[in-house]
């Protein structure tokens, strides 16, 4: 009883960082129609910036973090994206790639290939103990960060304005464009939320592993990738959905296999994925409504 | 109120549009009937500024349309109801309506308005909270007139808007139109019911292989022999064996 509880927390915890991983990914899809393989470098620069902020009392850390990563992904909409705007998806996806690996090596250059570590507050590292269970804060913070983001970012696309501008550009973004919807707000728009869900899962990551490296972002956008499509490409919920999916393979095995087949977790939990693919070609959610871009 | 003088439209080598010059005068309903492929579509898309013409002018009140994105068209007083109505499926009658009038931020007569469509179109504000996409076709016409006469445009543009509609719901199409007629709209309506068009239009323009090759009033297109008129549209006459092809 008392691991299924653990697993449980754990679950919910890794599922909520992915599922912030997952729909900073799925957002810009949504609107782009591209995969933008540098969101792992938001979160890298949010690591590093975190890093240079290490003097400054923790909010202010998280403030210029959230400010850094926002601007970062506003930056690469408007210098490398804009310009590819309607090219062919490969081009954009190449972009991507290439945009990726010049900021890790610019890392690299600048900040040196080993890794930095920041201090945090105890106030997250600490764990606390309920009827025999050890739950570490940061697995809490976690949850309630993500169900906040997670929600508001509902609410502000079920409620505002430019949130159902958003969705009509999602589903067809020329018609949107005929209502009058401007076509480079809705896009800076969506790299902007997709910049404030990089910082924060920047934040959780550096929190739960102490150290930043220029290749910080690699796992994590592997991960998001992967739920986005796992979730339907083109679904916000089918790709939240997908993170929690990855977050309960990921708890399940490691807890499930046997010890020497551990180190080989992800693997399995990869293994798992190509199943569900088999299961479900078309992802846990079927979007109805994914047109695509001339 | 808009001129087109001398349009290009080109898909890499196919030439959609070949020299097209039309006008549409204020409170006018102008026609535009022509065969599949004649390139009607072509040419709303590059009034509403989705395509870029190759050459030639659009003008819209003296002021060039040219090079400016479909967005910045929209506040200038021209909506479209495209071909395939394309209202947003996964959003709310409601909500596609509200992206109707993206154009009038901070207009306070906005909620009004779009209270005042629903009342004008019943099912609207019956379906206000269903996803668009459940409609059925004419319904789905009306919201994407409705939406689009909610920008308040000066001028409306319809691209076949009776396509794959049942006869009773053509008709109420074309009494849709017939009533913003009566409310002053100008219209530049492209459909392939020739006839009917011709009937119901002040002027029409009969477009074939991308070129204008008739054009007239409604007097002066009903009075005209009808072997003739068969051979502007269709490019052959009836009963000829080997039709020009595009
Ligand atoms: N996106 C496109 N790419 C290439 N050719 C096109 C495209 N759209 C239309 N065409 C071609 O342009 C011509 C005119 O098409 P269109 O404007 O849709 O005609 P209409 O609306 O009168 O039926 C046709 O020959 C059609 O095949
Ligand atoms: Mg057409």
């Amino acid at each position: 009883m008392r691991t299924v509880i653990q697993s449980a927390i754990d679950i919910l915890s890794l599922g909520s960082l992915y599922a912030l991983l997952a729909l900073g990914v799925a957002l810009v899809f949504g609107i782009m129609r591209f995969i933008n393989f540098a969101h792992g470098e938001l979160l890298m620069v949010g690591g590093y910036s975190l890093f240079l902020a290490r003097e400054l009392p923790f909010v202010f850390m998280i403030l210029v973090c959230i400010a850094t990563v926002v601007l970062t992904a506003l930056l690469f909409e408007r210098v490398a994206f804009r310009p590819i705007r309607g090219a062919n998806p490969a081009t954009q996806l190449v972009t991507s790639f290439a945009l990726s690996f010049l900021l890790q090596n610019l890392a690299m250059l600048t900040l040196g290939p080993r890794a930095k570590s920041v201090g945090l507050p105890t106030v997250l590292t600490e764990q606390f103990t309920v009827g025999g269970l050890r739950i570490a804060k940061l697995d809490i913070l976690t949850v309630v960060l993500g169900v906040v983001l997670m929600a508001s970012l509902g609410f502000f696309l079920k409620r505002s304005t430019l949130g159902v501008q958003m969705r009509a550009s999602a589903e067809n973004f020329e018609m949107a464009r005929l209502v009058g919807v401007k076509a480079n707000t809705v896009i800076a728009s969506a790299f902007a939320i997709s910049g404030l869900l990089a910082a924060s899962a920047a934040i959780i990551l550096v929190a739960k592993t102490g150290t930043i490296t220029p290749g910080l972002g690699l796992k994590p956008v592997v991960i998001a990738f992967v739920a986005t499509i796992m979730g339907g490409l083109g679904s916000l919920s089918g790709a939240a959905l997908g993170g929690f999916v990855l977050s309960f393979l990921s708890v399940t095995l490691q807890t499930l296999l046997p010890l020497d087949l551990r180190p080989f977790r992800d693997a399995f939990v990869f293994g798992s994925v190509v199943l569900i693919f088999l299961l479900r070609p078309q992802g846990l959610i079927v979007v109805r409504s994914i047109k695509e871009r001339v | 109120m808009l001129s087109l003088t001398g349009i290009f439209v080109n898909y890499g080598h196919v030439a959609a549009v070949r020299g097209v010059s039309l006008e549409v005068n204020e409170g006018e309903v102008v026609g535009l009937i022509g065969p599949n492929g004649a390139g009607k579509t072509t040419l709303l898309s590059a009034i509403a500024g989705v395509i870029r013409p190759e050459r030639g002018d659009i003008q819209l009140l003296g002021e060039t349309l040219l090079g400016k994105a479909p967005e910045k068209i929209v506040p200038m007083g021209i909506s479209l109801v495209p071909e395939g109505r394309e209202i947003f499926g996964t959003l709310t009658v409601e909500e596609n309506l509200r992206l109707g009038a993206t154009i009038r931020r901070r207009d306070p007569e906005v909620a009004g308005d779009i209270e005042s469509m629903m009342e004008r179109f019943p099912i609207l504000g019956k379906y206000r909270g269903t996803h668009a996409g459940a409609l059925s076709g004419g319904e789905q016409q009306q919201l994407a007139i409705a939406r689009a006469l909610l920008a308040n445009p000066k001028l409306l543009l319809l691209d076949e808007p009776s396509l794959g509609l049942a006869p009773k719901l053509v008709d109420q199409v074309f009494d849709i139109v017939g009533q913003l007629k009566e409310d002053g709209v100008t219209v530049l309506l492209v459909e392939q019911n020739a006839r009917r068009t011709l009937e119901f239009a002040d002027r029409t323009y009969v477009l074939r292989s991308g070129e204008i090759r008739l054009s007239g009033t409604k007097k002066e297109l009903s009075s005209m022999d009808n072997a003739d008129f068969e051979h502007a549209f269709l490019g052959f006459h009836r009963g000829e064996r080997q039709g020009e092809s595009r």
